[in-house]
């Protein structure tokens, strides 16, 4: 333990911002044109939980498939040859890809905004989806990252993870939050790796899912349903 | 270190040897040390891997740091030190390395770096099939991990001929009096540490018994990983750095890591040729005495 603690992140993260970022370059050419059908799925997502209610499968299967094309070609695929601990990462979102599809097969919990003044935690859930999708892309581009160079829903696991978290935050039931786990952590490991290589701005991405979490828990005190 | 020490040093005959070919007119000769377990003497200069080589897939990279291996022979440079843990790069420099037709000057160094002692052979002859080499001149254990059961393997495989070298390794002044130890108690024949103007703890100890025991010295992490070369290319390079033949601030933070009479090698990383060229310089002209010495560590305090 000692000897690890001497550790700095910089120390354990052995790659260059350089090559991460060509990374998801190659990764975005290579998975080509999967980021249209997971736009798609965002959007159609978006909709379904406008309200009312909507069964769980249906938001919940979707997000299932999209964390295991992320498991398997982003980190299996590709992270793992510049990070070995990539493929545990991967295994991680496996994992939740089993566990989104299993809570899709249960009854009990239900997505829906039904209506702002009837269910207000659900509006932080929405903005952090729009977050993931446009934001955290466009983001990046405009500090100077390559337009191909871009992290996408359900191609890349930071968007995923702040867009599936977003989806939970529109969900009622207790099995949303045990859903949350693996995203939320997974906002931490990102923002850990990203100061390893010297960028401080990743740390947004934990602090956004975190201040949308917050504001849904708040709201949820004056919800009416 | 004090002047006393560093004049003893030398007289123990582990000092700089200016050396190799007789250099053309108008060529400076390039700066060579010796291996004191055999005598063999190898660049000053050498090149470390991590981060820098490990960059997976992608074609246009791997391309790019072909180049820089062949910059690197180019310029006089000899070893190129890896290990399993810095993702690909041993693949990367495998990859590179084919492209060069096996370089005559290189001296392969990897690392074996498993926590189980019985897992190494394997991860080493994967390590040889990505370098694409016959045999490595040098295989360290990495950051002391299972260095017991990992030196019994690398002495065998000295004995069979399979390796030249025996080393050990750390990093950032971790482990020190660990590494003391096996340096008394092992006959290894390299050491591997942090080293550089501004963390100078190994010149306490570890250096002193390098040259003692006759136990060649890497030097990794000379630029701080390149936060001590951010900072002092902020200020100008002194003027006085004219007298040991420095025009960059590269070439100074190397020659006072190479200029220390226990040091073998250094290993800065870069993926810049221009820097590359700039870290090969320091292995030519005049290196620093040990009052020169004291002045580059105070000047660079200052700054």
């Amino acid at each position: 333990m000692g000897v690890w603690a001497s550790y700095s992140l910089s120390d354990l993260v052995l790659f260059s911002p350089q090559a991460y970022v060509r990374l998801h370059e190659l990764h975005n050419a290579a998975i080509w044109p999967l980021q249209l059908p997971a736009l798609a799925i965002a959007v159609g997502l978006l909709l379904l939980t406008r309200g009312p209610w909507t069964a769980a499968w249906r938001v919940l299967m979707p997000l299932a498939a999209l964390w295991g094309v992320v498991a398997w070609w982003f980190f299996i695929g590709r992270y793992a040859q510049i990070n070995p601990v990539a493929v545990w990462f991967g295994a991680g979102f496996a994992l939740q890809a089993l566990l989104l599809m299993l809570a899709g097969l249960r009854r009990g919990t239900r997505f829906g905004l039904v209506g702002w003044r009837d269910a207000p935690a659900s509006l932080p859930g929405v903005v952090l989806v729009l977050y993931a999708v446009l934001l955290h892309p466009l983001g990046q581009i405009l500090s100077g990252r390559a337009w191909g160079a871009a992290e996408v829903f359900g191609v890349a696991p930071d968007p995923t993870a702040l867009a599936t978290l977003g989806f939970l935050l529109t969900a009622r039931g207790r099995v949303a939050w045990l859903l949350a786990v693996i995203p939320l952590l997974w906002c931490l490991l990102s923002a850990l790796t990203h100061v390893g290589m010297g960028l401080y701005t990743g740390v947004l991405t934990p602090a956004v899912a975190a201040l949308a979490v917050l504001w849904s828990a708040v709201a949820r005190r004056s919800e009416r349903i | 270190m004090n002047r006393r020490q560093f004049v003893s040093l030398l007289g123990m005959g582990v000092g700089t040897l200016i050396g190799g070919a007789a250099p053309a007119a108008g060529q400076q000769a390039m700066v060579l040390k010796s291996i004191p377990s055999s005598g063999e003497r190898i660049p000053a200069i050498g090149m470390g891997s991590s981060v820098t080589f490990n960059v997976g897939d992608d074609a246009s990279a791997r391309t790019q740091r072909a180049e820089l291996l062949r910059a690197f022979f180019r310029l006089g440079g000899g070893m190129l030190d890896s290990s399993p843990m810095y993702g690909s790069s041993e693949a990367v420099i495998g990859d590179g390395l084919g492209r060069l037709g096996r370089p005559p000057g290189l001296f392969a160094a990897t690392k074996v770096w498993t926590s189980a002692g019985e897992d190494g052979p394997a991860e080493i002859e994967a390590s040889r099939g990505l370098w694409g080499v016959e045999r490595f001149d040098l295989i360290q254990v990495h950051n002391l991990l299972a260095w017991e059961e990992h030196l019994e393997t690398l002495f065998e495989m000295k004995r069979q001929g399979a390796v030249r070298y025996v080393g050990i390794t750390t990093s950032h002044g971790r482990r020190h009096a660990e590494l003391e130890a096996i340096m008394r108690a092992w006959p290894i024949d390299f050491v591997q540490a942090t080293y550089n103007i501004r963390d100078r703890e190994v010149e306490q100890r570890i250096l002193p018994l390098a040259a003692e025991r006759g136990i060649a010295f890497i030097a990794n992490r000379p630029f701080r990983r390149g936060e001590l070369i951010d900072r002092v290319k902020r200020h100008p390079l002194p003027a006085w750095a004219q007298a040991i033949d420095c025009t960059d601030w590269a070439a100074f933070l190397l020659k006072f890591i190479v200029s220390h009479p226990a040091v073998t090698c250094a290993i800065p990383a870069t993926t810049r040729i221009d820097h590359l060229t700039e870290n090969m310089a320091a292995m030519h002209g005049r290196l620093p005495d040990a009052q020169t010495r004291q002045r580059m560590i105070d000047h660079v305090a200052d700054l």
